[in-house]
Parts: structure tokens; C-alpha cells; sequence
């Protein structure tokens, strides 16, 4: 009812479907050939419910309007009602101001002026109306109290002549109507009233629960009535109809009696079983409401599957219920305040009035389809947040799955997102880092300097474009530890070009750092070799000139001086052998002869040296078990002599951590020896030289299954070196021993044997202070090139 | 070559190196020719037969090997030491397999002169025999 007039659409169309059965009539009346000629009748009436009822527009209503509009027909007949109480009604009959009266109950004195017709459109009780639970119970608790009756009432005769004869004495009070009576009743005026048993078909909800009518005394019949003798000779329609009717089951009349009785025995059942239909229906909303959560029931509706799928569903379903609220809502208003006196079911299924059950219809279907509208718009809407949602979800996994790390910041530097690689390099989780300035998380130093660097962020906006940061920077992690890193910060813009951040990418290249300075190592050192090939020839040529020369006069004057040449060429000099000796000796000429042997073949050493970074032999290779190599080498170094008379080495702690079972290595053992001796050789003169207390090597072996290497671990407590010195260890000809006391090339060699001839790694680590590490690893037998 | 003194031919073209060859092996009384070239080897190989040689591989003109090729196949019996200043030198297979070649290979600067000595009498002596079981 409220959409009606909300809506000019569906008042349009109420309008145009109002007018279509008017049409109708109006063309049955022109095809149907008029029989009798019109009679008007004007009938008198007063409201005695559910016989006659005014409505709100003062129209009557009721059984006896449809039996009469029936007759009239039937017969022609145009009726005019005219309305008026009882002895109103009474008094223009008599008159002849109107030709029909209804509703008239039988009383010897009306006999008189009036006929009745000879059947009654209703029969009925006289009923004492008391108070439910109230004083009078039975007809004879009436004596003393005060009775009221309305004004002619029919029944207050009879209901004298039963009381009389029961010798019981009450007060009589006169109502102008059957509203008084009730409300007088409820209210305590009097406590009992006497009238129609029908009016209690009329009462409201509240009234029928305090008004008892169960006390009848003086059955009657509501009739249909014309002025003495009938002159316009209707009483005989109205008894054909009224005849026919009550013999025939189905009729019009019987249809009529059932429709306005109805409501007066079974009006509560009509409530409770609206309120079933009300509830029923609710459970069947909640029925397909628990349907639409299952997710397959929706995919098989076509509904949207989305973060929120409820949120269009439950719209739906809001609609729906919203719409039987607003059906029960006016129903019962309609019932309870608007057309009091209708019966329920006339109200729920208006079949007197086909328009009403079809604006019912529509306005339900306004809200439903109104519904459905906005659940449509809603998963529209639902369906682009789930798409935002899912463009972030991926953009988190896209992030997280880059291999390099990435911080993005605001334009104040402030950190709004980092992925998995960046907290990890920079120890700090997104949780914590969200919300801090770039500098404090993202702690950049420059690698040579050690100063800080200039703040990405800054440099990005102020310069507007992307900036790759300097080579050589190093990350502080949270935790200390040191990276190096590549990286490149570049402007985050908005759809309209402005600066809305900035994104840092940077990557971890600390390993290929580690490995560029192991490939230079590698050059430099292959272009030793290849240099020393070289040069050997050259060198050992005249080498060879000065040392054989050499030879060959120390054996002139040493072992072979009894020469016959030797004698001969003395002889001719005018001297003696022993003469030439003698001097020879004074002027320790065999000593210096000694010197340049000696020299000459520390030439060779250092020309051989060279050479073995040029020499790849792989025949020599024979299985070693690396923990049986250390052994020996650690025999070795005790027994030998150029360590023994510089300190002993067996006061050096040797601490062994070897993993057992290990594969063996397909190696030169010597070659092996010869590094491990290196180191075990450089470690103790330089623990010696610092004075270490208790000077310690921790020997660990281990194997790596994956790669399938062993490694070997030598970790001294001696000084240790800086970094500058640490990088260049390998380094051919580095050495920090004094001149003659070391050539440079044993860690070289070392290193060479290892990665050139091996295959393996090298390396060593080192900070001043605390001790020095190297590292080896081998391939394992079976292990791939 | 009942004679018990031996000649030996020394090729190399360095002046100091051949001197002091020459000069060591004169002084344990070998009698020592010697060339600073492959190719005046050959000549000295036209009229002389040495007992041994001992062969530079890297010189001017001529190289060692071609030098022994050539000689070998005209002094058969003669014994052949490579000496050369390359420590990462190689004797060629085809050398190797040939009996007048030692299969020890001699790097310059020669510190013990001694043993080059008695790998070329052991060669000399091994070449002898076989000459005298041959006929």
C-alpha cells in the first residue's frame, strides 16, 4: 500500500487495470438486451454487523447488501440505500421514504405495519453480553445488576418476559448503540447488555477476549421487510432468492452466509493460520538463505563466488523478507485498523477486489525486484573488491618471489613495503620495518671509505629519474652482518606522472664479488704461469752458462784439480798447483764459487714454482684419504728442519676434528702435502712471530653430500690479517715475511694446486686478532668436474 | 771405438752453456766437438761419428728434434741426451721410441753435470752392445 502511491509507474498501471473491469461491464451491459425496465428500490438500512456494515466511506457492506445486489440483479432492480438507525429506518419505511428495510427482527407490533419476508436473510440469538470471568455466569446472577440494551432493541421485550417469570430484578439502561453497550461493559458502566448474538462478529480483538457471549435466551431471525401490503411487490424476489438459496448447497446465498459468518466463528483460526503462512514463509527465506551459503548451490544459481558473496545474497534475502513484512504489516493493519470488521481472509485474499491482491503482488514485487537490482550492483561492486583484493594478493606473491630484494618507501622516505629477500638481507621483518625511515633499516655504507652513503631516497626525488647506487656499497644488516649489494632505486609514479615513492631493488652480490676476486686471483696467476713458461728458457739459458761455468771451476779446483790440463797450464804459468790453491783459499774464491751455486739454484726453485701454475698433470692422480694426508703433513712439519730451527712445532696444540668415513679424493698427494704444509708452515711462523701463548691449530674435515665435496679447515689463533692484506694472500710474490725469508709463492702455488690442478676451492678468512682460517675443498670421487 | 777415450758432440747456441759442457766434459777426458747449430751438427756428422751428443731442442735455424731426426737415422749408434731450458718441455713420442734416445730428459741450468755424464755412458755403453751382438 505505501509503494503504491510512491511509485506513479505502478499507479499508472493500478489506474489502467483498474478501469478494465469497469470496461468489461460496460461492454456486457451493451450486448446484454434489457428485459424489465429499471426499478428503482431504496432501501433503508442501520448497521447491524456482519448483516449490514458501513465502511469507511459510508458505503454499506455486509450479508444482506450481497444477497440484495444479488436479487436486484436478478430483477432489474437499481438500489438506493439509505441509511439510518433502527427506529429511523422503521419510521421511513411506515412513511414510504424508502421501499425495502434490512435488517428487522420479528416482533408482534411491527407485524402490524410491516411484511416480513418469509424467509429470514439470518437467523440468530438474543445474547446477555457479560464480562468474561465476571459476575454473572448464569441468567439467574442478572438480579441487582445493572443491564444495559440499545434503543428499540427487539430483545429487550423478551428478555423482560424471562426475567419476569424467573422473578428476577435488575436496573435497565438504555445505549444508543451496540459500541456503547460493549465499550460499557469492558469499561464497567454495567455488567451485562443484551443484544445480537451476531454483533459479536463485530467486536475488535481487544473486546472479543473481555466480551463473553455465551448466554443466549431468545433465538431470532433478521428479515427483510416492506411497508404493509407490498406495493411494489418485492417481497416475492427476495423470498424466490432466499428459497432457492437455502435449498441449493452451493448457491450464492450459502456463498454469501459462509463469507461474512466466517469471520466470526473463525477469525482467530484465520489469524493463527496467517501467522503460520507468515512464519512459513520465513522458514522457507531462511531455508534457501542456509541454501545460497553452500557455495556449490550459488555456482549453480549463477551467483557470484567472491570474497563477500554474502553481501548480494543477503541483500536478496532482505528484500524478500522485507517484502512479506510489508504484505503482513498491511494486512494486519488493514485488519486491525483500517476495515475493522472485515474477515481476516477477505483482507489476505481480497477476492472482492482482484486489484488489491495484484497492487499486494506488485508492491512485493517492487521490493523484491528493487532487491535484486541492488544485490546485482553489490556483486558488481563485491566482484571489483574481490579484484583489488586478488591484484594485491598478487602483488604480494609477484614481490615475494623476485629474487632480489625490494623495499619501496612514500616520498618522505618512509618504508610502506619489502618482500622476503629484502627482510632477510636486511634482518628486519616487514611488521617492524612498516612505518620507519629507509636509513634505519636499510643501512648502506660505501665499501672503501666506510662512510655512509647519500640516501637513495633523497637522490631519487631530488634528481627525478632512477639512480643505481655505487658498486662497491655494503649493507649493514640489522644482525651486523655485511653485504655486498647492487642496487637501483627508481620513482614510483601515480597515473599523473607525480612522485608517489620511491622502490629500491637491490641483490646480494657478496659471492660474486668473492668470485670476481677469485677470478682475477686466477688470471693473475695463470699469467704468471704463462709468463714464467716463457721466461724460463730465457732465464735458465744464461743461468745455466753462470752455473755450469761455475761447476766446472769448482771442479777444477776441488775434485778434479789433479787435471793433467790443471798441471800442465800451471806448469807453463811458472807455478803449482798447490801454489794456485793456496790462493785460491786466502782469497776464498771456492766459498763465493759456492755463493753463486747456491744462488743460481734459488733461481730455479722460484723459475719451477713459477711453472707449476702453468702445468696441469692429471696422470699423477692417485685416491687419497684426506684425513691420512693431514697426518703425515703434520709428521712432516714436526720433523723439518727449516721450521725446527726457527721454533718447534711440536708445542703447537694440534686440535683434529676430522668427520670419519669420508670418500677418498682423486689427488697428488704430494701436491696435497705440499699445500697443507704451506699453511700449517705460514700459520706457525706467524704465530710464533706474535709470541701466541698457546698457539693452536683446529684441524676440521668434513663432507658436503650435496656437492659433494671434502673439506678441509685449518684455523690458527695467530694474529690475523686485515682485510687489505687478506684479499692479496694469494697473490703471487705478496709476502709480508722479510726480504730472503720467503719467496711469495708458497699460498700461491698452494692456491693453484688447489683450484687450477684440483679443482677445488681456496679460501681464507681472516680479521686482525683473531686468528686466521683457510678453507679447502676437493671433489670427492665421483663427484662431477 | 776401442779406444776408450769417447767423443762427444755438443749442439747448442748458447756460447756460455756449450763452453761449459764442453769445458766439464774435456775435463773427464772426453774428446768434444761442438755446434751452435743444428745445422753445422749435421756437417760435423758429414766426417765425424761422436759417441754421444747432447742436444739443445730450442736454437736458431735447425730445431733439437728435427736435428736428431735427421742425425739419428745417419748415426744410428750414436747416443742422443736432450737438454734444453724449458722446464715444461716434452719429449716427442717419436723420439722416445727410438733407442739412441735418452728417455731422460736433462733442464738447464744442469746443477749435477755428474749424472748427465753417466746417463750418456750408460746410453753409449747400451749402443756398444747391441752393435757387438748384432755383428
Amino acid at each position: 500500500m505505501i509503494i503504491r502511491h510512491n511509485s506513479t509507474l505502478t499507479s499508472r498501471i493500478f489506474q489502467i487495470l483498474t478501469y478494465t473491469p469497469f470496461l468489461f461491464f460496460t461492454v456486457f451491459l451493451i450486448i446484454t438486451p434489457s428485459v424489465h425496465a429499471v426499478e428503482t428500490v431504496r432501501v433503508g438500512y442501520f448497521e447491524k454487523k456482519p448483516v449490514t456494515i458501513i465502511n469507511n466511506n459510508g458505503q454499506p457492506k455486509g450479508l444482506a447488501i450481497d444477497i440484495l445486489s444479488d436479487i436486484a440483479k436478478e430483477n432489474n432492480w437499481k438500489l438506493e440505500y439509505i441509511q439510518g438507525s433502527l427506529s429511523d429506518s422503521l419510521n421511513r419505511l411506515k412513511s414510504g421514504k424508502v421501499d425495502l428495510m434490512i435488517p428487522i427482527g420479528h416482533t408482534e407490533s411491527r407485524q402490524k405495519v410491516i411484511d416480513y419476508s418469509d424467509k429470514p436473510i439470518l437467523q440468530s440469538w438474543g445474547c446477555l453480553f457479560t464480562k468474561y470471568n465476571g459476575s454473572i455466569k448464569s441468567l439467574k446472577d442478572v438480579s441487582g445488576k445493572r443491564i444495559a440494551f440499545v434503543k428499540n432493541s427487539m430483545f429487550y421485550t423478551p428478555f423482560y418476559t424471562i426475567t419476569e417469570g424467573l422473578n428476577l430484578t435488575f436496573e435497565f439502561v438504555e445505549v444508543s448503540s451496540y459500541s456503547k453497550l460493549f465499550s460499557g461493559i469492558k469499561e464497567g458502566r454495567f455488567e451485562g447488555g443484551i443484544g445480537d448474538r451476531l454483533a459479536l462478529a463485530g467486536l475488535d480483538q481487544e473486546l472479543s477476549r473481555i466480551i463473553d457471549g455465551s448466554i443466549v435466551f431468545h433465538p431470532f431471525a433478521l428479515h427483510a421487510a416492506v411497508v404493509k401490503g407490498d406495493p411494489k411487490n418485492l417481497l416475492k424476489a427476495i423470498n424466490n432468492y432466499l428459497i432457492k438459496g437455502e435449498s441449493t448447497p452451493d448457491s450464492s446465498y450459502f456463498k454469501h452466509l459462509n463469507y461474512w459468518l466466517s469471520g466470526m466463528s473463525k477469525q482467530s483460526d484465520y489469524l493463527i493460520s496467517a501467522l503460520f503462512i507468515v512464519l512459513g514463509l520465513i522458514i522457507f527465506i531462511f531455508i534457501i538463505y542456509l541454501l545460497l551459503r553452500i557455495s556449490s548451490f550459488r555456482k549453480a544459481l549463477g551467483l557470484t563466488e567472491v570474497i563477500q558473496p554474502q553481501v548480494s545474497t543477503n541483500i536478496l534475502i532482505t528484500a524478500g523478507v522485507l517484502s512479506v513484512i510489508i504484505w503482513s504489516i498491511d494486512i494486519l493493519a488493514e485488519y486491525f485498523l483500517f476495515n475493522k470488521g472485515t474477515p481476516f481472509i477477505t483482507i489476505f485474499i481480497s477476492q472482492q477486489n482482484p486489484h488489491e491482491i495484484f497492487m499486494h503482488l506488485l508492491s512485493v514485487g517492487t521490493v523484491l525486484f528493487g532487491g535484486i537490482v541492488i544485490s546485482r550492483i553489490f556483486a558488481r561492486l563485491s566482484v571489483a573488491q574481490s579484484r583489488a583484493e586478488e591484484s594485491a594478493e598478487n602483488l604480494h606473491t609477484t614481490l615475494n618471489s623476485i629474487g632480489d630484494a625490494v623495499i619501496a618507501t612514500d616520498t618522505e622516505g618512509i618504508i610502506t613495503r619489502m618482500n622476503s629477500v629484502a627482510e632477510s638481507l636486511t634482518g628486519w621483518k616487514l611488521d617492524e620495518a612498516k612505518g620507519k625511515a629507509l636509513t634505519s633499516v636499510f643501512h648502506i655504507i660505501n665499501a672503501h671509505t666506510g662512510k655512509p652513503t647519500v640516501n637513495p631516497v633523497n637522490q631519487v626525488i631530488e634528481k627525478d629519474e632512477i639512480i643505481g647506487l655505487a658498486n662497491h656499497t655494503l649493507l649493514i644488516s640489522k644482525d651486523g652482518t655485511n653485504y655486498h649489494i647492487s642496487d637501483s632505486a627508481a620513482p614510483i609514479r601515480s597515473i599523473d606522472r607525480t612522485i608517489t615513492g620511491v622502490v629500491l631493488v637491490f641483490r646480494d652480490v657478496t659471492e660474486k664479488k668473492q668470485l670476481e676476486e677469485m677470478m682475477i686471483q686466477n688470471e693473475k696467476m695463470l699469467s704468471v704461469g704463462g709468463l714464467a713458461a716463457g721466461m724460463a728458457h730465457e732465464i735458465n739459458n744464461p743461468l745455466a752458462g753462470m752455473m755450469q761455468s761455475a761447476e766446472v771451476i769448482s771442479m777444477r779446483l776441488g775434485k778434479n784439480k789433479n787435471l793433467q790440463a790443471n798441471i800442465k797450464a800451471a806448469e807453463e804459468a811458472g807455478t803449482t798447483m798447490e801454489v794456485i790453491n793456496t790462493f785460491m783459499e786466502a782469497r776464498n774464491i771456492p766459498r763465493m764459487l759456492v755463493a753463486i751455486n747456491e744462488s743460481g739454484k734459488r733461481v730455479t726453485a722460484i723459475i719451477d714454482n713459477m711453472l707449476s701454475f702453468a702445468r696441469k698433470d692429471e696422470n699423477q692422480k692417485s685416491s687419497h684419504d684426506i684425513n691420512k694426508l693431514l697426518d703425515r703433513t703434520i709428521e712432516l712439519a714436526a720433523s723439518d728442519y727449516n721450521m725446527k730451527k726457527q721454533y718447534d712445532f711440536k708445542q703447537i696444540i694440534i686440535q683434529k676434528k676430522y668427520a670419519r668415513d669420508l670418500p677418498m679424493i682423486p689427488c697428488e698427494g704430494a701436491k696435497i702435502q705440499q699445500v697443507l704444509l704451506n699453511i700449517l708452515r705460514n700459520g706457525s711462523q706467524a704465530m710464533h712471530k706474535a709470541d701466541i701463548n698457546h698457539p693452536q691449530f683446529v684441524i676440521r674435515t668434513r663432507f658436503e653430500k650435496e656437492n659433494k665435496l671434502i673439506t678441509v679447515e685449518i684455523e690458527d689463533n695467530g694474529p690475523g690479517m686485515d682485510e687489505k692484506i687478506r684479499k692479496r694472500v694469494f697473490e703471487p710474490f705478496f709476502t709480508t715475511k722479510p726480504v730472503g725469508e720467503g719467496t711469495g709463492l708458497g699460498l700461491s702455488v698452494s692456491y693453484f694446486i688447489i683450484t687450477e690442478n684440483h679443482d677445488g676451492k681456496m679460501s681464507v678468512e681472516s680479521r686482525k686478532g683473531e686468528g686466521t682460517k683457510f678453507i679447502i675443498s676437493l671433489p670427492a670421487e665421483g663427484a662431477k668436474p | 771405438m776401442n779406444d776408450l777415450t769417447k767423443t762427444i758432440l755438443i749442439v747448442d747456441d748458447e756460447n756460455f752453456v756449450r763452453q761449459s759442457f764442453s769445458d766439464y766434459f774435456e775435463d773427464n777426458l772426453f774428446q768434444v766437438l761442438q755446434a751452435d747449430s743444428g745445422e753445422k751438427a749435421l756437417e760435423i756428422l758429414e766426417t765425424e761419428t761422436p759417441d754421444g751428443t747432447v742436444v739443445d731442442v730450442r736454437m736458431g735455424g735447425m730445431d733439437g728434434h728435427t736435428f736428431i731426426r735427421k742425425a739419428s737415422i745417419k748415426k744410428p749408434d750414436t747416443a742422443y741426451i736432450i737438454c734444453t731450458g724449458s722446464p715444461d718441455y716434452l719429449i716427442p713420442k717419436d723420439l722416445k721410441k727410438l733407442n739412441c734416445v735418452s728417455d731422460r730428459l736433462f733442464i738447464k741450468p744442469v746443477t749435477n753435470m755428474d749424472e748427465l755424464k753417466e746417463e750418456l755412458l750408460k746410453i753409449i755403453d747400451m749402443l756398444e752392445n747391441k752393435g757387438k751382438e748384432n755383428g
